[in-house]
């Protein structure tokens, strides 16, 4: 990200002020007081600005970073242990958020199956749905900033379980990938045509253009795929994530394609949703069959990481599809401030 | 994953056709149908509105094989808490084409779970449940839009929310039209 993003609250203003000076300080004495005060405080991780945005910014230091903060924070022992107790604390609030978890029997088609069926009971309100037949264009605009905070680095996170799987699940995940990154053609990441998607509504596609304008719930979704991506010890949970990510895709796809049309969008608006329809129609097959099952075969241990990570992708969803149904629907914003206030 | 040949078939229960490896697709007429990428899906259910690549739409359809009525389709363990759809996998006695009316709506809020957030969500979702038939135009408008324009039976998206040739979705559509 170019800049930083602006506070939220006591934490994220010592982290981003300590982060400013650049000098890789040893002792964190304060950061350390406000995260112990931030955690006692909270009344709920997943909707907490100041802990969500501190835990986005510290997990960005291993994606694109910011450009006027040293690359070399990233492994900085200090800030890694202010982050494993944000960690602690969202990892609780989600074994606590997803209930009892399907046990199946330990090979690739019975773990699929009980994937396709724990997806098929997803509740909540249908984003897609409503996007589909009544969203306006600025409902529209700030469905996609809450998309961005994501699909502008689309795959990233799953990416680092490659090194961590081996045979088949590692192959399954390395395919799915490939085509989330276009296959080696230029141009085609799926990540850059949705910035083609957002740029068709005038929107900035910059990565973090809009961070100020995120809502926690949308950054605590996004943080949970970097915490399963960036642990070794999540490897079940991030394949068990994407499968319920590919799973759930294909369908809701051709609503947001549907809405966008409907809307007047044509080429490239909502070619990136097409493309979805499409690609994880296949992809959903090979998660949930291949990587997924194909893990838990090799590691039975690992299932109830698998159905853990997938679940998260159900509970977060129907928080996240509430947060912004319930505003669209007395017609106020789901963002934190305004487009332009954000930009 | 195994064999020698230099591309192979998976049949997937209840779902599409995954081709990998190397391969070539034609048409009726002999022409190459461009597989976009490396392995590729195809319909097996008939519903896809992106035929011959799948769309997922045998979800929807609760598309069956009928060739899957081996005794080797075990049904998956019992689970509970938020895995909430009723069993439905098949056994060799179920006719496979025609079970759809018997099985739970597609995304049917039925989940349990102590969880009270959900529990809002859910709450939410029920209070938003009416009728939703006073916004035509919108509605009109937004059948005009399906991306293939599309009438073939079998892929009309009531089953998750979308609208019919009859006018608005009911179902489980939850959007009311006060926006």
């Amino acid at each position: 990200m170019r800049e930083l993003p602006s506070t939220r609250g006591p934490l994220s203003t010592a982290l981003l002020d300590l982060l400013q000076h650049n000098d890789l300080a040893t002792k964190l004495t304060q950061q350390e007081h406000e995260l112990a005060d931030a955690l006692s405080r909270t009344e709920d991780i997943l909707f907490d600005d100041d802990l969500q945005l501190s835990l986005f910014v510290l997990y960005e230091l291993h994606y694109s970073g910011f450009a006027t903060i040293s690359d070399r924070w990233e492994w900085h022992p200090g800030l890694l242990g202010l982050r494993s107790r944000i960690e602690e604390a969202l990892e609780k609030r989600l074994r606590d958020g997803v209930g009892q978890l399907p046990q199946p029997a330990p090979s690739a088609q019975p773990v699929a199956d009980a994937l396709f069926d724990l997806m098929s009971g997803s509740g909540g309100p249908s984003v897609s749905s409503y996007i589909a037949r009544h969203a306006t264009e600025d409902q529209a605009r700030e469905f996609l900033i809450h998309k961005s905070v994501y699909q502008l680095k689309e795959a990233d996170p799953h990416t680092w379980s490659i090194p961590r799987l081996q045979g088949r699940p590692k192959s399954a995940m390395v395919e799915i990938q490939a085509d989330e990154y276009g296959g080696g053609r230029p141009g085609l990441m799926h990540s850059q045509l949705f910035a083609r998607t957002m740029e068709g509504l005038g929107l900035e596609s910059t990565f973090g253009a809009y961070i100020n304008a995120i809502p926690a719930i949308t950054l605590a979704s996004v943080n949970v795929m970097s915490l399963f991506g960036l642990h070794r010890r999540n490897r079940g949970a991030i394949c068990g994530h994407l499968a319920a990510y590919e799973i759930t895709s294909s369908i809701p796809n051709a609503k947001y394609a549907r809405g966008f049309r409907r809307l007047g969008f044509t080429s490239p608006v909502p070619d990136y949703f097409d493309e979805h329809v499409e690609a994880d129609a296949v992809h959903e097959q090979i998660a949930a069959r291949d990587l997924a099952g194909g893990l838990i075969e090799q590691e039975p241990a690992l299932t109830g990481d698998v159905f853990f990570g997938a679940a998260t992708v159900l509970f977060l969803d129907t928080l996240m599809g509430n947060w912004q149904l319930v505003a669209w629907k007395s017609g106020t914003s789901s963002l934190r401030l305004s487009r332009k206030e954000a930009a | 994953m195994t064999g020698q040949a230099s591309a192979n078939i998976t049949v997937c229960p209840q779902g599409p056709l995954i081709i990998r490896g190397d391969f070539d697709m034609l048409d009726g007429e002999g022409k190459t149908i461009p597989p976009r990428r490396g392995t590729v899906a195809l319909c097996r259910c008939g519903g896809s509105k992106i035929k011959p690549f799948c769309d997922g739409t045998h979800k929807l359809t609760k598309f069956d094989s009928p060739s899957e009525n081996e005794p080797t389709e075990t049904p998956t363990p019992p689970s509970a808490g938020r895995d909430c759809r009723p069993d439905t996998t098949t056994t060799n006695q179920e006719n496979a084409m025609n079970q759809a009316e018997n099985d739970t709506p597609f995304t049917e809020d039925t989940n349990e779970s102590s969880e009270s957030d959900l529990l809002k969500a859910t709450a939410f979702h029920q209070a938003s449940t009416a009728a939703d038939s006073s916004e035509t135009p919108a509605v009109r408008q937004d059948h005009v839009s399906d991306p293939s324009l599309s009438d073939e039976t079998g892929h009309d998206w009531s089953d998750e929310g979308g609208a019919t040739e009859q006018g608005p979705a009911t179902g489980n559509e939850e959007a009311t039209p006060d926006s």
